[in-house]
């Protein structure tokens, strides 16, 4: 495998000098590009008191090309699909190299707190949410203390 | 922030506040140290015995390098020298004014070579270990001639009105470095007995002969040297500027010589940098299937260097580092030929000895098959760098030119709110990183600035420009531009 690019080692230094508040982001050990991530779910949101897993790719081409990034804890959003994947235009056609692991996983936190059943690419729990938002805001919260909640992980 | 917070719709989210500062880093204020890099320029005294005689050998050393240069200059690049002067051969020859065989390479890349980097200037036959080999700036170089004393032997200004004995001085300023040389060289020259040391004192020998023809490469040098003559050297500088790096190598850089008025060009190749330890060798030939790796070696690698040339011999030539950074070039009985500065080194299929080499030197491997139509069939030619001399050092103009820059950089944008979020975020650090290296925007580097103002290291910038050129999608603030815009002066 080629050597890790020096663009990559700043960026996981700088996460763990400077590191996001409610946000972890560890390289594994055989694969530094590959990333365990934790998110804690935005407090004023329905995942409140969750602490998300994700995962984290950095493609060959990165940063010319968006990270690959999947929620590991199963999570009821209207733009996260049942396998995790997430729907988010920075991840996508709005990805800029100037962005980086950190300000993708700000976005995402972002996202949480600030679900958009409106998104065309949104998924089934995008129908659910529109038709009755109290609803779904309610089984996002059951889902997150079944499936996120700190003290059951 | 935009790529805090934007999602399908737009909608402005919390994360805003929280991730303003956190994109960048601080600006790294340590550029500003480059500037106390500046090479220093003690020179060693040469030993007395080497002083003062500018002696009837310069006309004929003179006389015989032109014929030399003529001589080759009329034939084909393949001429071989039957006349064993015009070589640079064996060091028996170094202490008998056998300045003719060293030619430094002409024109520009001997002018350039000139301005851009000052010699080493230590003409102490008994102590080679004091060459030296620096990166100059345009400031050191008028600290030169800014530098002499009254009383000093101002060779710029004295050797025009009172040229010694026997030297051809001519009006050219180039011709003045030349005859500047041939003083220098004749004064070392005549240190006697110097031949002695027989053998095993070859590369010693040759070393001392090189000095003496890099310090007097230089014309500024030369009323230096004499200022400095009762100096004694900082042996630590002088480790330093000998370019050796802090693993203990020495390194070379080989760059294709493309002449461009020529139908043939010489094979293309892209800059190969290699490092040796001091005392080792490293190989030149051609491609092959078994030298593959070789040939996609990391630059600074001491893999042997390979051209995909069919005139280049498997084991066609090596260079060789002695322990205090010279390098030479031998043919190892190449077919074809290696040529420094147009003087063919040995027969075909004869080794030759080992040549002291100096940066700005032209080697080509082979001549041209069949009109060189075929790039496989291409010479190869190209010059020689030592030590990191290629390395700029970085002086008054480049650190005021970016600052200037640093100004331009004003980060503001005005395309929509959003950019204007990103943009600041972004920018917020001026001309501090580049975005997509996220290492620091350094004087002497090659930067791309965007209409938009922001700045990134051309290389790294590169792979976008040219995906939409002329349309420019401004990675940081997202800005579109049009780089084909027509460029006018409004006044
Ligand atoms: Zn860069
Ligand atoms: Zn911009």
């Amino acid at each position: 495998m080629a050597a890790l690019p020096k663009r990559i080692i700043k960026e996981t230094e700088r996460l763990v000098s400077d590191p996001v508040p409610g946000i972890t982001a560890t390289p594994s050990e055989d694969n530094l590009r590959y990333f365990h991530v934790t998110i804690e779910g935005p407090s004023a949101s329905p995942y409140a008191g969750g602490l998300f897993k994700l995962e984290l790719y950095l493609p060959d081409d990165y940063p010319m090309c968006a990270p690959k990034v999947r929620f590991l804890t199963k999570i009821y959003h209207p733009n996260i699909d049942k396998l995790g994947r997430i729907c988010l235009d920075v991840l996508k056609d709005n990805w800029s190299p100037a962005l980086q692991i950190r300000t993708i996983l700000l976005s995402i936190q972002a996202l949480l707190a600030a679900p958009n059943p409106d998104d065309p690419l949104a998924n089934d729990v995008a129908e659910d949410w529109k038709k009755d938002e109290q609803a779904a805001i309610k089984m996002a919260q059951e889902w997150t203390a079944k499936y996120a909640s700190t003290s059951s992980q | 922030m935009y790529i805090g917070a934007k999602t399908k719709t737009g909608k402005e989210s919390p994360v805003s506040a929280q991730s303003s500062g956190l994109s960048l880093s601080p600006v790294d204020k340590k550029m500003l140290s480059g500037s106390g890099e500046r090479a220093t320029h003690e020179a060693e005294a040469p030993s007395s015995n080497g002083e003062g005689s500018s002696s009837g050998n310069n006309s004929l050393d003179e006389q015989s390098r032109n014929e030399g240069r003529d001589a080759h200059y009329n034939e084909p690049s393949g001429a071989y020298s039957s006349t064993g002067d015009l070589l640079r051969s064996s060091s028996n020859n170094a202490g008998q004014g056998t300045s003719s065989g060293r030619r430094s390479s002409f024109g520009l890349g001997f002018l350039s070579s000139f301005t851009n980097s000052i010699r080493p200037q230590a003409p102490n036959v008994d102590s080679p270990q004091n060459f030296m080999s620096n990166s100059p700036t345009i400031a050191n170089i008028s600290q030169y001639t800014s530098g002499n004393g009254p009383g000093s032997f101002d060779i710029l200004s004295n050797e025009q009105s009172h040229p010694p004995a026997n030297t051809q001085v001519q009006s050219s300023s180039g011709s003045d470095i030349d005859a500047a040389n041939d003083l220098n060289i004749t004064r070392v020259n005549e240190v006697p007995e110097e031949d002695g040391s027989g053998g095993e004192g070859l590369l010693a020998d040759e070393t001392a002969r090189i000095q003496q023809e890099r310090e007097s490469d230089n014309s500024n040098t030369s009323a230096n040297v004499e200022q400095q003559r009762n100096r004694t050297s900082d042996s630590e500088q002088n480790s330093i500027s000998r370019g050796v790096d802090k693993d203990g190598f020495f390194s070379v850089r080989l760059t294709p010589v493309i002449d461009h008025s020529s139908s043939t060009s010489g094979l293309y190749f892209s800059p190969v940098i290699r490092r040796i330890k001091p005392l080792t060798s490293i190989p030149i030939g051609r491609y092959t299937e078994k030298n593959k790796s070789a040939a996609h070696a990391p630059q600074g690698s001491s893999a042997p260097i390979v051209f995909k040339s069919k005139v280049v011999s498997r084991t066609h030539a090596l260079f060789q580092c002695n322990k205090d950074g010279q390098w030479f070039l031998k043919d190892c009985k190449s077919s074809s030929g290696t040529f420094l500065n147009h003087i063919r080194l040995s027969r075909a299929s004869e080794e030759s000895t080992l040549m002291p080499l100096m940066d700005g030197d032209i080697i080509q491997l082979g001549m041209d098959y069949r009109g060189g139509t075929e790039e496989v069939y291409r010479c190869v030619k190209m010059r020689c760098e030592f030590n990191k001399s290629w390395q700029r050092k970085v002086n008054n103009f480049n650190l005021e030119i970016h600052q200037k820059l640093k100004s331009l950089a004003i980060g503001t944008s005005t395309n929509g709110e959003n950019n204007q979020a990103i943009g600041k975020a972004l920018a917020g650090d001026g001309l501090s990183e580049c975005a997509i290296c996220l290492m620091k925007l350094d004087p002497c580097q090659a930067l791309f600035i965007s209409p938009c103002s922001h700045c990134w290291h051309y290389k790294c910038i590169r792979p976008i420009i040219i995906k939409s050129y002329p349309q420019f999608y401004c990675p940081n603030c997202r800005a579109v531009c049009d780089l084909e815009t027509d460029i006018e002066d409004d006044d």
